[in-house]
């Protein structure tokens, strides 16, 4: 009986050893993405054509062999854009699944929750949320793969001194968006020679901003600026239009989209855009080194599913641009801090939303000299990207 | 001159649309006492599936208003035949919570059936905006002060002098006695919940070209409402027009001169000073309780 016991249980040893060795085997020839995505909720205007993209990519690549001949395998878990469910499936991937890199997720207050938490279980994440805090200070385990407030704001204000505009009327949103947006406008606006004449708010639902625009009208500045999410925005270019606001108005990203040329009708022609590439390909400039990448992510996307891409739709594309350009680097075993050391020396990397470059100080892959956004004007019911 | 003018306008269209809003918090207050958190949705569905109509399916504006209205309608009485009046313990609290989730059923709804998508349908025709120098006012916002107009002096008119109104009045304030005196109980609630989601949704269509028709902007119009309705005093759908009317003027003033940072904290701060002064609201008449 006992001999019975010894030789099953060296059995046992063997086939749990074969079975390690496999697991090890099969671990050295893919990589396994965990992606956090908001698909439900009120954020899954994000997740979704991101999960779009990111299957069509992976897909594409597989069938060329993936990165460097090993294969891509991801698993989406949906944060519902809710920090609490975000930190609960981040812990799901890094321990049960056990995936090598995390993709996402797409809030910036989901990504702040999960911050401590990276370095704690010592997992590589690319964050697809544009809060300047997810990379400052740097967690050496966080990276960004999207131009953030900052990168945003100065190209802004760049565009802005270039056309010759110093004094700016600035109308945000009362929403996180619009006050993160606020406090950079502000702290920014003097490294441009641009003076900040007023600043009034809106809330998002609000149905009439007349007040404020008036009072910005009253103090004639050279420009508005107004920074928030639809449907806020779209009342505004509405409301100002009625009352003949008379100078030009630009918008913040948070409204690079179709859908705020279809809500504004005549009351947005004339007005400018921050805007990712991916909302107006073909009007790029010709010598954009970005282009040709972009033009093929919209044509593919638009094949494939019937449907324009969103603007934000291309931060898939560029984190694995990225994440393989990291692959490359990675000699010897893939772990978590082989791929965490590859993607920190990640330098010059053309992808569809700019240049990225990483280092061990800077960890947002955009900053302002990599152009990582255009300026749009809205031409006869068209977004026209402008030199 | 001209600002302060055109202020005033912004004023009365914002008033106008938390009015609007707020009548039908009055109206399934008088027959059940229950404070229906779910109204806001009534106008959110009704902006929704109408814009959805004209906008996708090219329907005319006063069908698809029609429609929406109908289908809403429904969803009203279902919510009250169905779901509030099967609850188990009847009481006025898990009624309340009873709308809170409907509310949020209501929102999926939506979702499901129309989608996600943010709708701008176009201003009604017929009326000309108005413009006097740099001046002006919207067509819309004229339509949307008809349609208060008329709803206000017609609900205020079923609950002062008509039968049903009296008797929907009678099986709030005391559904026993009126049981006794043969008025229907449950047919008075399910009227007043069908009056309530008739009116919300053509208050919705009416107001969504100028605001959006947005699955989760019931909210807003909820929140709004009800201020209005509780500063105005429930039930009294004269209150509901003065106390939105109030409360746009305060938002819009504050805005306006003073500070937009602070225009829905100043309105809201004032509307709990006056429940501390007067807690029946502005026009509501103090209940009195024999002890």
């Amino acid at each position: 009986m006992k001999l019975k016991i010894e030789h099953l249980a060296s059995k046992l040893i063997l086939v749990i050893a074969a079975l390690v060795l496999a697991a090890t085997a099969t671990a050295q020839d893919k990589i396994k993405i965990g992606v956090l995505f908001a698909l439900g909720g009120t954020m899954a205007f994000l997740g979704e054509p991101q999960q779009n993209t990111l299957k069509m990519l992976v897909d594409e690549k597989n069938a060329k062999g993936g990165f460097s001949g090993r294969k891509i395998e991801y698993i989406v878990y949906d944060t519902e854009g809710n920090g609490t469910k975000a930190v609960q499936q981040f812990r799901r991937l890094v321990e049960s699944d056990k995936v090598d890199v995390v993709f996402g997720p797409n809030t910036t207050a989901e990504a702040l929750l999960i911050k401590p938490l990276a370095s704690e279980l010592q997992i590589p994440m690319m964050s697809f949320s544009g809060g300047e805090e997810v990379v400052v200070p740097v967690n050496p385990w966080v990276f960004q793969a999207v131009p953030n407030n900052r990168s945003v704001i100065n190209h802004f204000y760049d565009y802005l001194q270039k056309q010759g505009h110093k004094k700016v009327g600035l109308l945000t949103a009362t929403d996180a968006f619009g006050q993160g947006a606020l406090n950079t406008l502000k702290q920014l606006a003097s490294n441009y020679g641009i003076t900040v004449v007023s600043t009034e708010e809106f809330g998002n639902k609000d149905t009439d901003m007349t007040p404020q625009i008036l009072k910005i009208k009253s103090v004639n500045p050279d420009v508005m600026i107004v920074w928030g999410l639809n449907p806020g925005p779209s009342i505004i270019m509405r409301n100002a239009k009625a009352v003949n606001f008379g100078k030009p108005i630009f918008n913040g990203n948070g409204v690079a989209s179709p859908q705020f040329i279809a809500q504004t009708g005549e009351a947005g022609e004339g007005s400018w855009v921050s805007s990712p590439r991916l909302l107006s390909p073909d009007t790029l400039q010709s010598n954009d080194p970005a282009k040709p990448l972009v033009k093929k992510l919209f044509t593919d996307y638009s094949d494939k599913y019937k449907k324009e891409p969103a603007a934000f739709a291309a931060i898939p594309h560029d984190a694995l641009l990225v994440l393989d350009a990291a692959m490359n680097k990675v000699q010897g075993a893939l772990t978590r801090k082989a791929i965490r050391d590859a993607l920190e020396g990640v330098t010059n990397v053309v992808g569809a939303n700019g240049t990225y470059t990483f280092s061990a100080e800077n960890h947002s892959g955009l900053d302002s000299k990599s152009q990582p956004m255009v300026m749009m004007k809205i031409i006869n019911g068209k977004f026209i990207a402008q030199p | 001159m001209d600002q302060l003018l055109q202020n005033a306008i912004s004023a009365l269209a914002a008033g106008a649309i938390y009015s609007i809003a707020a009548l039908g918090f009055g109206v399934v207050y008088n027959a059940t006492k229950v404070m229906n958190f779910a109204h806001g949705e009534f106008l959110m569905m009704g902006a929704l599936i109408s814009a959805a109509l004209v906008n996708s399916a090219g329907v005319q504006v006063v069908l698809a208003v029609a429609i929406a209205s109908v289908i809403v309608t429904l969803l009203g009485i279902i919510l009250d035949r169905y779901v509030i009046q099967m609850a188990v313990r009847k009481t006025v609290l898990t009624a309340v919570m009873i709308t809170i989730g409907a509310g949020i059923a209501f929102r999926g709804l939506m979702v499901v059936t129309v989608g996600r998508d943010m709708l701008f349908p176009p201003a009604f025709e017929g009326i000309k905006t108005v413009t006097v120098g740099s001046i002006y006012l919207p067509s819309q916002v004229i339509w949307i002060l008809l349609l208060l107009a008329a709803l206000s002096v017609a609900l205020a008119y079923l609950f002062s002098s008509t039968r049903l109104g009296k008797a929907m009045r009678a099986a709030s304030d005391n559904p026993r006695a009126a049981m006794l005196c043969g008025i229907d109980i449950r047919a008075m609630s399910l009227v007043a919940f069908a009056i309530a989601a008739s009116t919300g949704a053509l208050a919705g269509a009416f107001v969504a070209p100028i605001s959006s028709a947005f699955y989760e902007s019931g909210l807003f119009f909820g929140l709004k409402g009800f201020a209005a309705a509780m500063l105005g005093g429930l039930g009294n759908p004269i209150g509901a027009v003065l106390g939105g009317m109030l409360i746009g003027l305060i938002e819009t003033g504050s805005a306006g001169y003073v500070t937009s940072v602070f225009k829905d904290a100043i309105a809201l701060g004032l509307l709990i000073l006056v429940l501390i002064v007067k807690p029946d609201g502005l026009l509501g008449r103090a209940e009195a309780k024999r002890v």
